[in-house]
């Protein structure tokens, strides 16, 4: 998306990953080499000092290819968006002095839904290889490591050429893609391009090289993606792991990864919101997302209460009322209640015991912006289906947590039950001190519940 | 012995009471076939309650109290092993109400062997399933990494390939269960999880003689089960996502070869569809 909004820029060529950044180090390394310099102690890592004629040497090489490219596409500055290049900040700035850095950074889990997603067969490719390859079988600490690392490379060279670098969250490009866009090209020092996030969609781009492999099908900036990564069981992170993603989430200004992470209906934001001014202090500065401390409510800059953005993850303010609306999950609360009703015996029976008296909390995710999700106490001892707020998660015993929509495909027999809970589409959620036996038995029990009988 | 549930003639019907063992590996829907041959029988079903490789465990260790070389188990061997397993047993059976115990292992093939050793008159039901519907349903039900799946060192041989990874989990499983059904032919029987899904009465009809669990009638069956279980068409289009072209060619060939031997098409043609 990035690479797109670049290069539809009037004087931006940004072609396909190039892996140019990569190949300039490989080229130091060869001609530093050939210059007699010291090598590196490991083979093949860059030398330790490349030496000024090597420099030249790997300059001149990529003028060649990137003016050539440039001539071809009519454009004056090159712009180049590979995998990992924050490694080679250093060398790239000893090629290109004028060079100018885009950090770009996105939420961890985030990066990590994307990049289960992108590899349904396991991970490979994008330079995930070494990564599961230090833990084979587990994909999210393998991508949690990927994101750990390159997001520590990118801070460090921001850290390193601070006056180079633009620092860019996926979520704010995404959220605002035309201010995004006036900065960055701000920043790049070329002339601004009203409209620029939408026309990006409208010319062909070049295909020749490697890139996401949605952006082809991709026919405007949305924020459909960001809070993706809410599904994640992020129990599956190393703690040791996990520990290095929240200190560079709170470097970027990110919701950390706890272990509540998952277990109740998505945030508002992935970002950490914008201190609110004190009470009684004027809003002059718009700014998107801000909110007052008193009612949660975004403000404009004339200070005047609006809606709620429209925005998929919008959080509730409270307890569901009866003026939002019927509610979208409502056919999970008549199932419930039909199969609480079907088995108001089978309560007191021996293989419900010791549970048969729980409360538990089913939540539906709509993503609507009123009421971003829908909560269904069940209360097995008075065998009741309430539909209530967040807060009765508080005192239930147990939650199942899902959209609305996967749900909907539970009880349709679209989705198996044990697949949509192994999948995290639905997540059993308790107080961490049931063992597998009970959560068996709970899960059991809603499967019932929902008539679901062949649930395993 | 046969690939469509029917034993072959020189099997010996099992005893009314005699343990019924499936065999079969992860990802296999075996759960599914023993739902269905459950159904409306005096059945205790139990899934990998550990007995099996238990068994495997005592003998080895009685092997090395004993100085025996080899498999032979000596008759105090087998007779201990019986009684500690027959104990389990029969609390599983007075735990479920019912008067004979049905356990799915998904434990290797070879490990029942001694439990054989110790209950002659048990019989075995192997589990098999097309490679590709293996591979599509164990990376649905992990999405997020192989990990913890009882797959172990596979992992190492493919990091980052799933389908390779469980391709080699099942070809070994497939091969080990075929060796311990040509080892073991009078008390084993082969059924395939895409025939008792697509026609589970003729599929189970002949098994069922064998194991002397009777014929329930189709409402029992229908009352407490999804009969239908998964769809065998839905299988096979879903088989045919499997990017085939990750499973590195030997493992393609070991798989072609275990298909013909199972009745399943080679994996160029199971893609075409």
């Amino acid at each position: 998306m990035l690479r797109f909004l670049l290069d539809a820029h009037p004087e931006l060529a940004c072609p396909p990953e190039t892996n140019l950044p990569g190949l300039c180090a490989q080229l130091a390394t060869v001609w530093s080499l050939i210059e007699g310099a010291p090598l590196s102690a490991n083979r093949g890592d860059e030398p330790p000092e490349v030496p000024e004629a090597a420099i030249d040497g790997v300059r001149r090489t990529m003028d060649r290819m990137v003016g050539s490219y440039l001539i071809r596409r009519g454009k004056k500055r090159y712009c180049d968006k590979s995998l990992g290049t924050a490694r080679y900040a250093e060398l790239l700035m000893r090629v290109y002095p004028e060079s100018r850095f885009v950090c770009m950074y996105r939420h961890p889990m985030d990066v990590i839904s994307s990049g289960v997603e992108a590899c349904p067969w396991g991970l490979n490719g994008y330079g995930f290889e070494p990564y599961i390859a230090v833990t084979p079988g587990n994909s999210i600490t393998a991508l949690a490591n990927f994101w750990a690392d390159n997001t520590s490379a990118t801070l460090a060279a921001e850290e390193r050429f601070a006056d180079k670098c633009f620092r860019l969250r996926y979520e704010d490009l995404v959220d605002d893609p035309e201010g995004a866009a006036a900065g960055l090209f701000e920043f790049l020092g070329v002339e601004v391009v009203r409209g620029i996030s939408e026309a990006c969609f409208s010319a062909e781009r070049e295909r020749f090289g490697p890139a996401d492999h949605k952006i082809w099908y991709t026919s405007k900036i949305t924020v459909d993606s960001v809070g993706r990564g809410w599904s994640i069981p992020a129990t599956m992170i190393a703690p040791h792991i996990l520990v290095v993603v929240n200190d560079l989430a709170g470097k970027l200004g990110y919701l950390t990864v706890d272990t509540d992470w998952g277990t109740t209906e998505p945030p508002t934001d992935l970002r950490v919101p914008v201190a609110a001014p004190p009470p009684d202090t004027e809003v002059t500065t718009a700014t998107s997302g801000a909110v007052r401390e008193d009612d949660d409510t975004p403000v404009e800059a004339e200070g005047t209460a609006t809606e709620p953005p429209v925005r998929e993850g919008a959080r509730d303010s409270g307890t569901t009322t009866a003026s939002c609306g019927p509610l979208r999950s409502q056919r999970l609360g008549e199932r419930l209640q039909a199969g609480l009703a079907a088995s108001s015996e089978r309560a007191a029976r021996e293989d419900w015991q010791p549970h048969g008296n729980e409360t538990f909390v089913v939540v539906a995710i709509t993503k609507g912006c009123e009421r971003p999700a829908e909560y269904w106490l069940v209360d097995l001892g008075a065998a009741t289906v309430t539909s209530v707020g967040r807060e009765a998660q508080d005192s239930s015993d147990w939650d199942i947590i899902g959209s609305a929509y996967a749900w909907d495909q539970v009880i349709d027999g679209a989705v198996n039950f044990s697949v949509a809970l192994r999948s995290c589409q639905l997540r059993y959620c308790d107080n961490g001190d049931s063992t597998v036996a009970t959560a068996d038995t709970r899960i059991s029990m809603t499967a019932h519940l929902l008539g679901l009988v062949d649930w395993q | 012995m046969r690939a469509d549930g029917v034993p072959a003639r020189d099997h010996h019907h099992a005893t009314e009471d005699a343990p019924i063992v499936l065999l079969s590996y992860g990802y296999s829907g075996a759960e599914h076939v023993q739902n269905l041959l459950a159904t409306g029988t005096g059945l205790a079903c139990t899934s990998s309650t550990g007995i099996i490789p238990l068994c495997q465990a005592a003998a080895e260790t009685w092997q090395r109290v004993e100085g025996h070389a080899g498999e032979a188990m000596s008759r105090l061997a087998v007779s201990t092993l019986r009684g500690l397993v027959t104990a389990q047993v029969t609390a599983i059976l007075a735990g479920a109400g019912e008067s004979r115990w049905c356990e799915l292992a998904t434990a290797n093939p070879g490990a029942a062997q001694p439990f054989l050793r110790a209950f002659p008159e048990a019989a075995f039901v192997c589990v098999h399933r097309n490679c590709l519907d293996v591979i599509r349903t164990g990376v649905a039900a992990s999405p997020w990494g192989l990990y913890g799946q009882g797959l172990g060192s596979y992992l190492l041989l493919y990091p980052g390939n799933s389908v390779a990874i469980l391709a080699a989990y099942w070809v070994n499983r497939t091969e080990e269960l075929l060796n311990f059904e040509s080892v073991n032919p009078q008390v084993t029987c082969r059924v395939r999880y895409e025939d008792v899904t697509a026609q589970p009465d003729e599929a189970l009809a002949g098994l069922r003689s064998w194991l002397r669990l009777g014929n329930p009638c189709r409402n029992t069956l229908t009352e407490d089960v999804d009969y239908s279980g998964p769809d065998a068409e839905v299988a096979r289009s879903a088989a045919s996502e499997v990017p085939v072209e990750l499973i590195p060619i030997p493992l393609h060939q070991r798989i072609n070869r275990l298909h013909a031997e199972l009745g399943y098409p080679p994996l160029s043609e199971a893609t075409k569809d």
